[in-house]
């Protein structure tokens, strides 16, 4: 062993040290896990609901041969629209100006031809300089694709994979397909133009299934990161630097994330979780946001509107990781931020209906 | 081999490389917690597999990995507040300890965990491979390139006996 691999190990063995209390560990595992079961039965029931109810409209009348052209998820969902980003007139799109890909958190340059496919999720990250779509074609399961200007960040970001694991997957963006994690799942990385890097995964499915997905993107069109969520007030020196809008559950929920940043590195989230379902009001308000009553988490620093129903509306103004310590420099947004962005915050009258956002 | 069996005798290596794979304590133990959780979920999967411990490293490695983008947090520009030493109290080993592990904190997350698991956990290149889901070379390639890292740094002589 030489002298530097003594070093590496003994400063290792020095920082690993440290009280351990195995019990209280096992304690808390076995309570996080029970509840992790807890939701994925939620969510397993929620999805044969689902399946009955698909059942019920196959039984009780839908003639896919009545539909000529129509596909058959557009066929289970008759009274609210798909939701779609609205067309972003005037601007170009991927095609015509590869350099504006991530620029703006306001505008994607990539689109789908909403004939094939459906979207079910949104994303522009400005510091990341990412731009990301989640949809699916005819039904199929569903296909991320990401955008960059670089392949360097789209490899370093990786996917989520099942059960929260996170899988990299470096690609050589030379149109190649390789398997993903042990599931089954598949990853494409090419170039749809010069400068511009695109990679889309899928967990499970096959290449004919991916290359249908990638056939739905259309690159000369641009469009406006719609959310049901608009801020018209910013603090100082602020900029909104990611949209992000998940449509999936549409009309029954919809989730959509702001981020708003401040120089260097100060974030604050500002996010709206609706669900129809959500039931009861919250009376614990103390503070009052423009005459509304709101709730202030001063350890979370989380500031949240209380009279929204059947949704929250939170402003993430603290260092949003609890147990880890912020950077050094590190300064947060304010609790008189987050409120300046709360005050300013306008919902749309439905928020499940996506044709009432703009 | 039940769950609370594998926590009793692993959960504590567990919590030890998560400190390592971190540098947080509080993040060590919540990422600890949550890999257990899951791995709680699936344990009859788990236990079946050829080597379950493995499979939970792996998981434990993955899990450091992702946590931050998990939060949407890939706006942070935290490389911009690089960490420094305070070593104006410290002198001899311990400050040579520190400075060495805030090199090691610096490191990209796979290179650090593979000085992590060969160092520390003592695993041979093909567990380590094992664990990060990827080739014993690359194993070898993150290595050389930690280590070359913290030769240049630390002032350490450039041909020593390291394995690559």
């Amino acid at each position: 062993m030489t002298d530097l691999d003594q070093r590496i190990t003994s400063t290792l063995r020095e920082r690993a040290k440290g009280e351990i209390d195995t019990r209280r560990l096992l304690r808390a595992a076995r309570a996080r896990g029970h509840r992790r079961q807890l939701r994925r039965r939620a969510a397993a029931g929620t999805a044969l609901t689902l399946v009955g109810v698909l059942g019920f409209v196959g039984v009780t009348g839908t003639d896919f041969a009545g539909l000529p052209g129509r596909l058959p998820w557009i066929a289970t969902t008759p009274t609210v629209a798909p939701a779609v980003p609205p067309r972003a007139d005037g601007v170009p799109g991927a095609a015509q100006r590869p350099d504006l890909v991530g620029t703006d958190a306001r505008v994607l340059h990539l689109s789908l031809d909403t004939s094939q496919a459906r979207y079910l999720r949104w994303d522009i990250n400005v510091y990341a300089e990412v731009e990301s779509i989640r949809f699916s074609v005819a039904g199929e399961l569903p296909v991320v694709v990401d955008v960059s200007r670089s392949a360097e960040q789209l490899n370093n970001m990786g996917i989520d994979g099942p059960g929260s694991q996170w899988i990299r997957v470096p690609l050589a963006f030379d149109g190649g397909v390789q398997p993903v994690g042990a599931t089954g799942g598949l990853a494409k990385g090419w170039q749809p133009f010069p400068g511009v890097y695109a990679r889309a995964t899928m967990l499970v499915g096959d290449r004919a299934a991916l290359d249908r997905a990638v056939d739905a993107l259309r690159w000369n069109e641009a469009r406006r990161c719609e959310a049901p969520l608009r801020l018209t007030t910013l603090p100082k020196d602020a900029t909104v630097v990611g949209c992000k809008a998940d449509v999936s559950a549409v009309p029954n929920g919809v989730t959509a994330e702001l981020t708003i940043g401040r120089g260097e590195s100060s974030v604050m989230y500002v996010r709206l979780m609706y669900g129809a379902q959500i039931a009861g009001s919250r009376s614990d308000g103390n503070r009052t946001v423009d005459g509304r009553p709101a709730h202030l988490d001063d350890k979370r620093g989380q500031l949240e509107l209380l009279d929204i129903p059947k949704a929250h509306l939170v402003a993430q103004f603290g260092w949003p990781w609890p147990g880890v310590d912020p950077p050094k420099g590190y300064v947060s947004f304010t609790e008189a931020d987050a409120e300046t962005l709360l005050a300013g915050a306008r919902l749309p009258e439905e928020l499940g209906r996506p044709d009432t956002w703009k | 081999m039940t769950f609370e069996e594998y926590v009793g005798n692993r959960g504590p290596a567990l919590l030890r490389l998560a400190r390592l794979l971190t540098g947080d304590e509080h993040r060590a133990e919540d990422l600890t917690q949550d890999v257990l959780a899951r791995a709680y979920v699936h344990w009859r999967k788990i236990v079946r597999a050829d080597r379950p411990d493995v499979y939970v490293r792996r998981m434990l490695v993955n899990a450091n990995a992702s946590w931050w983008r998990r939060r949407s947090s890939q706006e942070l520009a935290v490389d911009t507040f690089a960490e420094r030493a305070e070593r104006d109290d410290l002198s001899g080993e311990a400050a040579d300890r520190d400075e060495m592990w805030r090199l090691i904190r610096a490191l990209p997350d796979r290179q650090r965990a593979v000085l992590v698991l060969r160092y520390y956990e003592d695993l041979d290149d093909a567990t380590i491979a094992q664990i990060l889901d990827c080739s014993p070379v690359t194993v070898r390639t993150h290595a050389m390139r930690a280590l070359t890292h913290l030769r240049e740094r630390c002032g350490a002589p450039t041909t020593n006996g390291s394995r690559p």
